[in-house]
Formats: structure tokens, C-alpha cells, sequence
């Protein structure tokens, strides 16, 4: 018999961490909530038949965000046999609200009581039995991180689930509001949708929940019955109904904490001493600058590079390539064969592969960073700069998580509640440089830049500067038009990084580029590689006179006037639609030596004599901003709906793009090199003066609101 | 008066959200309910960092002003 388990709670609960040490997967876990915004299914590990689905984390059951709709909709619509409602016993009041409502909806629940480790610590006393009577359901303390308690915590689950009775919740409200639900109850009897769950439905009809009240469908005069009863609660307690409700809920809760926790008095806590100095009014934005210069300091520039440096010129250009050499001329192979192999694999892939040690320390730092609770501060920081220019901070949470990749970041789009702010964002994540970014920005700082340690990080304030400029475009033109939506946001408290927790992080995380990197990139070096070695005639040929040279010298013009009109480079950005790794992949493929890494002093020639300094930044700033790979362009897709919203998403970006890459090359030639000026130069001089007065238009506007509030 | 003239770590009575839709709604599912303590931990230009239960809520200038308190008797 198939059962299936449902795991719900509030945001950032341990719901993920009890799912992966029930399933044994490896989900992304984040200190802040709404890591989980789809519902993800697994297997007992235990016992195969049995379904754990993981929910998205909800305050409530009110329809307010997409995840409470999605959480909502599993559990009532396809009810699963018993739910497991994960309660953060340090946060008792604000979590039991949930499970009030759970224990509402006629399923079997069993409340796992998290932190149960953290809370002993804290020297709180709780009665687990007394809270087990009052809810009238069973009560398993656990502790999801450290494994304690989750055998028993399944028994009991499953036991329930077997039974497969209907449950009955014992609390109670107020007179007045059970009078008028009892008459509600009455009315919906007759009904054949209410009448199974007669509580959870006399509720919502009470709250007037829309969706509720759309599906039952009531004729009119029984709606109007119903108004009048719900009328008559709200006269007689002074509220609309929905808040009522919510009141009872809380006062009820409030009742039976005081019967069964014991709580010792607490100052300022430990967060809240580390809260007045990271958002502090004027120190905020500075930490937050520092933190991330930092990260690439060391990631990047210093202990990163010196690692990746080992990993190229030791073990890809001598080791592997010397071996693959001698063994395929010994083994007699032919000449192409050694060429596709040590040219094209070893040289395109090795490129990418160069740049893992890098990413591991960037994605160590970032992971540090998500567990000790940092990251939620950030959006809270950055909404007081995004609202002067029209954005919601929340906007920052996916692209914090584009970071690492901006296909999970679209996607995590989907907690903004707006539809007009959340489209922006999908549109806006992409700027954020991803993981797959950086060996294009470390190959370009390090052959032009090398002493200067702010190139490489500042694409991340690029990023972030386009973001809040595009965000003033967006907002002129009718399709964005409006306030951004009010900030709310839970601020989970700080946490030292747990060892396992972050290497688990860096390691999924860095493991998904290692396997793209033997997949989409091999896949796409082979065909550069052919395209590069051979004719329209399919004649093997130097590779100036190749099919792909062809092809960059077609579309060459094209980027001339960016500073990168030579048809490796205008190849090179074609491919990164591929994947991004793929910009630096080509450049090993092309230049023909095995190993395409920043230090590789035979890439340098080669690199250098393609690019100005200043035109070197403008490729990098162009990679940055122009259209994401294909999954992420995927990702658009599923989370715009429509095909019209992602070609303006793809035009929006690839033509902004273009015109900062223009600005960049013209006004920076002009300025370090004394370049004439030239129709392209005011033209672009023009750009950034419109910029300039819309950004400070915008700026004034926003102020001027705010002082009129 | 609103919240964001509260005073830093001084508890207070939540007294009432002046309605603002959807997120007076959301604001109570997170516990702010009349009557209910709440202590303002950190301030930033109007936005606020609150403790309200035993968890701190980030709030944006606009929707705090919403929040009314009473000095606690």
C-alpha cells in the first residue's frame, strides 16, 4: 500500500533538513526562508513505499503567497495520509499558528518538535505531554540536524497514516465566533463538498476565503445567510471576520503556551547585538561592499588563483596533456584524432575545468555566508537602496542565489508576491555574474589587469548598478508601472556555520559545474572544435580558414563597434549561450594549445592581441549582462508563462548589453587612449547623460514620495 | 503612534494595523495582534528590524508606519 507523508511548517523550520535525513537526499538547505518554493517528493529511506513530500514553508493556510497556494492546494486537494508538521520549539507561539489550522483540515498530523537541542540549551522548560493533550495530537521532540528522534517521529507517522482515520481537532474559540460557526456548520451540511470537512470549511466560509468560496460554489441565498451570520460575529466583536479568527487563533495559542512552556527572561540576544552593527544605518552598505570584496579577494585573486595556477600549468598542461600526447603517438592515432582529443577536450573542458578551485572557495564563502543568516540582512540592507529606486529588496534574495547559478534564481523569483515586481526580477537576476561567469572575468582581469585585485569584483557592483538602472527603465515604461510591493521579511537568527552544512553546500554546488563541464561544455568543444577544424567542403584546414571563422567574420561587424569586432571574439559570445563556461572553452579550443587558463602564458599573446585593455572590460561587461545561457533562458520561460515575455526579457537584456559595452569601449578609449571623437563616441556620451538624468530623476521622484508619506 | 518612533529595545503593545489589504493580513499571521508585545531591535531611515514572538521581522518604512503601538502598562 502506498502511503504518502507531508512535511509542512514554517519558513526556515528544518522541513528540508528533516526531508534529507529522512530521504537521504541532498536538497538545498538555506538559513533564510523560502529556500523551498516547489514541493519535492522522496522515498523513506527505511521503508521504499512511503512518499515524503517536502512543502514549501507557510505562516498560515490563507492563500496570501504562491507557496502558501502550493502548500495549500497538496494538502487539501490531494490529501496525503498523515501530515508532519515540523514546529520550531524556540519559536513556539508564531509556529503553532500553522498547526492550529493543520489540525483543521481532517488529516492526521503529528508535530515533530524541532531544535529541541538549541532550545535545552537555552535553559526554557517545555511540557511535551501537556502540549500533546491540549492539541490532541501527538508531539515527537527531534532534532532534524542532529538525526535525534526521527525513527520514533516516523512510527507514530506511520501508525497514524494506517489508521487512515478521520481527525478530529479538540480547540476550541470564542463563544461568540463557535456560535456563529456552528451556525455556519448548519448552512454547509447540505452542501457535498463542505459536508466531508465540515470545521476546515465552516472556517474558511467564515474568513471568506476566495478560493474557498469559488469552489463550493453556493447558491446566493445560502451566501446571503451566511453574510448575515458572519455580520452579526463582526458587530458583536468589533473586527472584520478573517481577523477574528486570526485573533482566536493567536489568543488560543497564547493559552496554551503559558500552560506548558517555562521560559527564563532574555536581554538582547546575541543577533540582535550583531543586527545593530551589520544594519546599521551607515555601516550596512560598507560591511556588505567589504564582505563581498573579500570573498573574491581571497577566492579569486589571492589563495584561489595560486590553487588554480597548480591545477592548469601542473597537472592539464604537463600531466594530463604530455600523457595524452604520447600515448595517442605511440598508440599511432590519427593526426585529427590527437587533435580533437588534446586540442578540442583536453583544451576546451580543461579550460573550464581549471577554474573549479576557484568556485569551490567562492562557493565556500557564499555558503558561509547563507548559513550563519548573513544573507537574509542583505535584502533588508539593500531594500532601503532598491526602494529609492523603485525595486523591493526581495527582489535580492534570488539574486543572491544567482550567485551560484541563475536558473535555481529565476525560480526563487517566485516568492515576491507582485507579479509585476516578480517578472522584473526574472528579467533582472540574470546581471548578477554566476558561477559560470567567472573564468570569463578571471581570464580577462588576470591577462589585463593583473595587479589590480577590484576588476574581477567589480562586475558584481556592475551587476548590481545595472540591476537598480535597468529596474528605473523598467519602471518608466507602462509595464512596470507602479510601487513596489511592502517588504516583510523573516530575519532567521545568526548561527556559526556548521562545517558539514557548508562543505555539503560547496560541494553540491561546485558539483553541478564539474558535471557541466563533462556534458553541455564537451559536447560544446566538440562541435567547436570541428567547426573550427574544418571547411564548408569538409576539407581539414588551418583555422582561419575554418567554417567557425567564416561565421565570426559574418557577425564580426556586428560587435566592432564594443572593441571586440575579431571573429574569435564575436564567436566566443555565440557560444556562451551554450553555457558561459563555453566563452572561455572557446578560446582554448581556438588558440589551439591545450590549456586556455589566466595564467597560461600561450593564452596570453593570444588574448592580449585581441583586446584593449579597456575593450577587454567591455567583453567582460557585455558577458555579464547579455542573455543567459540556454537554461536559464528555459528557466525565463517557465517562470514568465509566455513566449512574448521571454523575448522581451532576452531583447531587454542582450540590447542593454550592447549599449553598456558601447559605452564602456567608446568613452574609455577616448579617455585612456585619446581616441578621435567619433559619431559612435557622442552617441554613446548621449546614453549615459539620459541615463544619468533618469536615474536622478527617478531618485528625486521617489524622495519626493516618500517625504510626502 | 507608528512603530518607527518607538523606542530601541523598549517592549510595547501592538494597539492596531491600519488596514492596508492583503498585508494587514499577512502582518497578523506573523503575530502582530493587538495587544501583543513587540520590541523594535534596530532602525534604518523608516525601515525596522522587530521582535515580535520569538522572532525578528524585517518591515519596510511604508508598511511599518501601519503598525501602531501603546506604551506598555
Amino acid at each position: 500500500m502506498k502511503i504518502r507523508i507531508a512535511l509542512t511548517g514554517n519558513p526556515n523550520s528544518g522541513k528540508t533538513t528533516l526531508f534529507n535525513a529522512l530521504t537521504g537526499s541532498a536538497q538545498y538547505v538555506g538559513n533564510w526562508p523560502g529556500v523551498t518554493v516547489e514541493k519535492k517528493e522522496g522515498r523513506y529511506r527505511a521503508q521504499k513505499e512511503v512518499t515524503i513530500v517536502d512543502l514549501p514553508g507557510v505562516y498560515s493556510l490563507s492563500p496570501y503567497t504562491l507557496e502558501e497556494v502550493i502548500s495549500r492546494d497538496y494538502i487539501l486537494e490531494e490529501k496525503p495520509d498523515a501530515i508532519i508538521n515540523i514546529v520550531d520549539v524556540t519559536n513556539l507561539e508564531r509556529n503553532l499558528y500553522l498547526t492550529t489550522q493543520l489540525l483543521e483540515t481532517g488529516i492526521p498530523v503529528v508535530i515533530a518538535l524541532n531544535m529541541m537541542d538549541i532550545f535545552n540549551k537555552s535553559g526554557d522548560k517545555i511540557s511535551i505531554k501537556a502540549l500533546s493533550q491540549r492539541l490532541g495530537c501527538p508531539v515527537l521532540p527531534i532534532s532534524a540536524l542532529k538525526n535525534d528522534g526521527l525513527d520514533p517521529l516516523m512510527k507514530t507517522a506511520l501508525e497514524l497514516a494506517n489508521q487512515k482515520k478521520k481527525f478530529e481537532a479538540v480547540h476550541k474559540f470564542h463563544p461568540t465566533v463557535e456560535t456563529a460557526l456552528d451556525k455556519v456548520e448548519k448552512i454547509l451540511y447540505h452542501n457535498d463538498n463542505a459536508n466531508k470537512d465540515l470545521r476546515w470549511y465552516s472556517i474558511k466560509v467564515f474568513e471568506r476565503d476566495d478560493k474557498t468560496l469559488k469552489k463550493l460554489n453556493l447558491p446566493r441565498d445560502i451566501v446571503k445567510d451566511i453574510e448575515n451570520i458572519i455580520h452579526n460575529a463582526e458587530n458583536l466583536l468589533e473586527d472584520d471576520s478573517e481577523s477574528i479568527i486570526t485573533g482566536e487563533r493567536y489568543e488560543l495559542i497564547e493559552d496554551i503556551c503559558s500552560a506548558v512552556l517555562q521560559k527564563k527572561q532574555t536581554g538582547l540576544s546575541v543577533s540582535d547585538k550583531i543586527d545593530r552593527v551589520v544594519t546599521n544605518k551607515w555601516l550596512g552598505l560598507p560591511i556588505f561592499i567589504f564582505v563581498m570584496w573579500f570573498m573574491y579577494f581571497i577566492s579569486v585573486s589571492t589563495i584561489g588563483t595560486i590553487i588554480t595556477d597548480w591545477v592548469n600549468e601542473e597537472f592539464f598542461e604537463v600531466i594530463v596533456t604530455d600523457a595524452a600526447t604520447s600515448f595517442l603517438e605511440s598508440a599511432g592515432a590519427a593526426p585529427w584524432l590527437l587533435s580533437l582529443l588534446v586540442d578540442g577536450i583536453i583544451g576546451g573542458v580543461g579550460a573550464v575545468l581549471g577554474f573549479v578551485p576557484q568556485i569551490m572557495l567562492l562557493f565556500f564563502f557564499i555558503s558561509i555566508l547563507e548559513d550563519c543568516g548573513y544573507m537574509a540582512r542583505v535584502a533588508f540592507i539593500m531594500d532601503r537602496v532598491f526602494r529609492r529606486f523603485g525595486l523591493s529588496g526581495k527582489s535580492f534574495i534570488p539574486m543572491l542565489i544567482g550567485t551560484g547559478c541563475s536558473v535555481p534564481a529565476i525560480m526563487a523569483s517566485r516568492t515576491i508576491e507582485q507579479d509585476r515586481d516578480r517578472k522584473m526580477t526574472i528579467m533582472l537576476t540574470p546581471f548578477i555574474p554566476c558561477s559560470a561567469k567567472i573564468p570569463i572575468f578571471t581570464l580577462m582581469a588576470a591577462t589585463f589587469f593583473p595587479r589590480n585585485s577590484l576588476v574581477a569584483p567589480s562586475m558584481y557592483f556592475l551587476g548590481i548598478a545595472m540591476v537598480i538602472l535597468a529596474g528605473v527603465l523598467l519602471k518608466r515604461s507602462a509595464l512596470f508601472k507602479g510601487d513596489p510591493a511592502p517588504f516583510v521579511m523573516e530575519l532567521p537568527p545568526y548561527h556559526l556555520p556548521r562545517p558539514k552544512g557548508v562543505l555539503i553546500h560547496m560541494w553540491e554546488k561546485g558539483k553541478s559545474f564539474i558535471i557541466k563541464a563533462g556534458t553541455v561544455i564537451l559536447a560544446g568543444v566538440i562541435i567547436i572544435w570541428f567547426l573550427q577544424s574544418f571547411d564548408w567542403s569538409f576539407q581539414m584546414v588551418e583555422t582561419d580558414q575554418s567554417i567557425l571563422a567564416n561565421i565570426g567574420h559574418a557577425i564580426s561587424p556586428l560587435f566592432a563597434p564594443l572593441g571586440f569586432g575579431s571573429w574569435e571574439a564575436s564567436v566566443s559570445i555565440f557560444t556562451g549561450f551554450l553555457a558561459k563556461e563555453t566563452v572561455v572553452a572557446t578560446f582554448g579550443v581556438l588558440f589551439g594549445i591545450a590549456e586556455a587558463t589566466e595564467e597560461t602564458t600561450g593564452l596570453y599573446p593570444h588574448i592580449a592581441a585581441l583586446f584593449t585593455p579597456v575593450a577587454a572590460y567591455a567583453f567582460m561587461a557585455f558577458n555579464l549582462l547579455a542573455a543567459p545561457c540556454f537554461a536559464a533562458i528555459g528557466a525565463t520561460k517557465r517562470e514568465m508563462g509566455t513566449w512574448k515575455w521571454t523575448f522581451i526579457a532576452i531583447g531587454f537584456q542582450t540590447g542593454l548589453a550592447y549599449l553598456v559595452a558601447l559605452v564602456i569601449y567608446q568613452i574609455g578609449s577616448a579617455i585612456f587612449y585619446g581616441t578621435n571623437i567619433t559619431g559612435a563616441v557622442i552617441v554613446s556620451a548621449l546614453i549615459v547623460g539620459a541615463i544619468v538624468y533618469l536615474l536622478f530623476k527617478a531618485y528625486m521622484e521617489n524622495k519626493k514620495a516618500v517625504a510626502q508619506n | 503612534m507608528p512603530i518607527t518612533m518607538a523606542e530601541i529595545n523598549k517592549p510595547m503593545l501592538i494597539g492596531k494595523i491600519k488596514d492596508k489589504g492583503s498585508v494587514k493580513t499577512y502582518l497578523e499571521k506573523l503575530g502582530f495582534i493587538p495587544g501583543c508585545e513587540v520590541t523594535l531591535v534596530a532602525k534604518q531611515n523608516g525601515n525596522i528590524i522587530c521582535k515580535i514572538k520569538e522572532s525578528r521581522i524585517a518591515i519596510n518604512r511604508d508598511m511599518a508606519k501601519c503598525i501602531l503601538i501603546n506604551p506598555k502598562i
